[in-house]
């Protein structure tokens, strides 16, 4: 999002409120919790008593933000502020190292005990992103701020800064599960909108070419939406099984009751959808006249497909492709209850065992994935200049 | 040439053509006019075989247009609809080099030809090829479309209504342009329109067509002068002999004296029309006639310019 056309108020009274918040967070609400175990309930941690550095830190960078909210407009319009960009992600900065900081004094030499994060730092992070977003700058240096963060985050995990902190414990104990979940996690998801585009795409062709297929295709991808996920996942269970029992081809193949058999098969149903409406619209929406003066100027089939009908129907099929992305990369999250593995398996087993963090750690990959998909699918749209 | 050897065309359970036959000369441009429904879009169709008739052959220069294959066929034939048909995602440039393309032509020979049409309809390359269907207007998206029909020089011209969806004003200027384009290629040109006036502005001849029946079919001054039923002289409208005026530029009439009473001067190109309307605003009987360069040709007498409307209105 770009809002740097706007016109800006005398006070930028989105940044303004985000400082205020922040200042407000720091003292109100707790950044950490700790706890001499997982079992008993944790008690509050406040970040001004413990580490008074860190405190500094994020009153200061919210309150170089606040400045900056309070400059006068026509400076803070002109292009130079494109230079302060690099203050937005600092109190996320300090309040990170206050927490690591924090689990260390608590939590560094026992390994039973947790410190997780708390809603203080939950709120920092919300701040730093609207504020990420509410400020001016080009794509390429918010890129390469982020890029920094996240690099200086590596580093940190990397020499054990947030080793005392629960998350990265949680993490560590985890140790190659982690990987592989995620990597399932990418698969399971990739696996399924690349199935869900195929169906897709044959469901909006035919939908589009032949009318009577419409309702029923429709109907059927609409009703199948409205079955709750998991129990899509269960109802494809018996069939399966029962297959995998009778024909031994499938199950040497892999093909069980639960699995991923099943997960993939929900999973494409529910990727279909989006891209098959979106594919029968970018179709039933090709100019006419520019189809009949392409046959009418001697195309074949083949190059009017290619040369008109792809290029122009491309782009919606490709927002319908984005929007099942998203949407598959939270589906598979589910389809860890039915054995599938996938990022879930850390949800259900941090439910399962009250360990927020492993919640938190399927979760976030999670969240940061359906983002990136969300982006990088997004790109093409916005090289084109149609906001998205 | 083109001929239609009773044609006939069905959608369904109904004839949108009853054995028409008809044949359009090279080098003329043949309008085929009638109210909606009459079946002159599907006659028009039919010739590159966008749609195939039931019965009856259409043969272009002798041969049978079943005898090429379709997508060979159309590439020999240019083709401008109502609503243009650009490519959007193409720019200009780009849509004009369609079917050279599709002929495989050598990229030089497609680049110097795609500036050369662009010139003739008026859209200099330089300006105009890198554009977007969107950035053009009505008129110059219209231009375009016959650029790209005439890219590739074809000897034969369809154009269904092709300057209908155009603004009054644009289309007299876009009508104009393309009568002067055609008097120097002299394509043979078939033009579908429902408007009178486009039809006798620009038509050699003109075949009107009535429920899928041809009811006359022959030089615009002869179909004005005899209508062969009510329905085309009702077609036509009461103001035939204007619309025959129309067609007839003033210098034709020149006399080389100058009579008494002359008053004001008009382009010896002004057709009769308007030169009577001339002599009806000033109350004069004679004008002068001058050339592009300013200077007097002749003059036009309005007794000649009455008897023309009269001899003929009796022949």
């Amino acid at each position: 999002m770009d809002l740097s056309d706007r016109k800006p108020a005398r006070v930028d009274p989105v940044l303004a409120a985000l400082a205020g918040l922040g200042l407000a967070s720091l003292f109100l609400l707790p950044l950490c919790q700790f706890a001499p175990n997982r079992i008993v309930a944790g008690r509050d941690c406040y970040l001004l008593p413990a580490s008074r550095t860190w405190a500094l830190g994020l009153m200061l960078s919210w309150l170089a933000l606040a400045a900056f909210a309070g400059l006068p407009p026509d400076l803070r319009a002109r292009p130079a502020a494109r230079w302060a960009w690099p203050l937005v992600p600092l109190p996320l900065l300090a309040a990170a190292a206050g927490a690591a900081r924090i689990a260390w004094t608590l939590a560094g030499s026992d390994p039973v005990a947790r410190v997780t994060l708390g809603p203080g730092f939950w709120m920092t992070l919300l701040g730093t992103l609207v504020a990420g977003i509410s400020l001016p700058s080009r794509p390429l240096s918010r890129g390469i701020v982020w890029l920094a963060v996240l690099g200086l985050g590596a580093a940190g995990l990397a020499v054990g800064s947030f080793d005392a902190l629960s998350l990265v414990r949680e993490a560590r104990n985890l140790g190659p599960a982690f990987g592989q979940e995620f990597v399932q996690h990418l698969r399971l998801t990739g696996a399924a909108v690349a199935a869900g585009t195929l169906l897709g795409l044959a469901l909006g062709s035919l939908a589009h070419r032949y009318r009577p297929w419409r309702l029923g295709g429709f109907l059927t991808l609409n009703f199948l939406q409205t079955v709750p996920s998991l129990a899509l996942f269960g109802l494809l269970i018996m069939p399966l099984a029962w297959l995998s029992a009778h024909h031994p081809a499938l199950r040497d193949w892999g093909v069980k009751g639960i699995g991923a058999a099943p997960a993939l098969i929900a999973l494409s149903l529910y990727a279909a959808l989006p891209i098959a409406r979106n594919t029968l619209t970018a179709l039933d929406e090709l100019p006419e006249a520019a189809l009949d003066a392409g046959r009418g100027m001697g195309m074949s089939r083949f190059q009017m497909a290619w040369q008109v009908k792809v290029p122009l129907a491309w782009p919606a099929v490709l927002a319908g492709i984005r929007v099942a992305t998203v949407q598959t990369v939270g589906n598979t999250v589910v389809a860890a209850l039915i054995g599938a593995g996938g990022l879930g398996t850390f949800i259900f087993q941090g439910l399962g065992q009250t360990a927020m963090d492993l919640v938190l750690l399927g979760t976030l990959p999670v969240v940061a994935l359906a983002l990136a998909a969300d982006h990088i699918l997004g790109l093409p749209a916005r090289s084109r200049g149609v906001s998205a | 040439m083109i001929t239609f050897e009773a044609v006939t065309h069905r959608y369904g359970a109904l004839t949108a053509l009853d054995a028409v036959s008809l044949t359009v000369p090279d080098h003329e441009l043949c309008v085929l006019l009638g109210p909606s429904g009459s079946g002159k879009s599907t006659l028009l169709r039919l010739v590159n075989r966008l749609l195939e008739a039931h019965a009856g052959r259409i043969l272009v220069d002798g041969h049978d247009v079943r005898s090429y294959r379709a997508e060979v066929l159309r590439r020999s034939i240019g083709y401008v609809i109502q609503n243009v048909g650009l490519f959007p995602h193409w720019k200009v440039a780009a849509n004009v080099a369609t079917v050279p393309r599709l002929l495989g032509w050598e990229r030089s020979r497609i680049h110097a030809r795609v500036a050369e049409v662009l010139d003739l309809v008026g859209l200099p390359a330089r300006t105009y090829g890198g554009r977007y269907h969107h950035e053009l207007s009505g008129g110059e998206a219209q231009r375009v479309g016959v650029a790209r029909a005439l890219a590739p020089d074809p000897p034969i011209l369809l154009m269904d209504e092709p300057f209908s969806a155009v603004d009054p004003l644009g289309r007299q200027r876009i009508q104009g342009e393309f009568l002067e384009i055609q008097r120097r290629l002299k394509k043979t040109v078939v033009f579908v329109t429902h408007d009178v006036d486009e039809a006798v502005r620009l038509g050699d001849r003109i075949a009107l067509l009535k429920d899928g029946r041809l009811v006359q079919h022959d030089r615009t001054e002869v179909l004005l002068e005899r209508p062969a039923t009510p329905f085309v002289a009702e077609f036509l409208g009461r103001d035939r002999a204007l619309k025959r005026l129309s067609r007839v530029q003033a210098s034709a009439l020149a006399r080389t004296t100058a009579p008494a009473g002359v008053a004001g001067d008009l382009p010896e190109t002004t057709d009769l029309r308007l030169a009577l309307a001339h002599f009806l605003e000033s109350g004069t009987d004679a004008v002068a006639l001058k050339d592009g360069q300013d200077s007097i040709t002749g003059w036009l007498h309005r007794q000649d310019l009455e008897a023309l409307a009269r001899s003929r209105g009796q022949a």
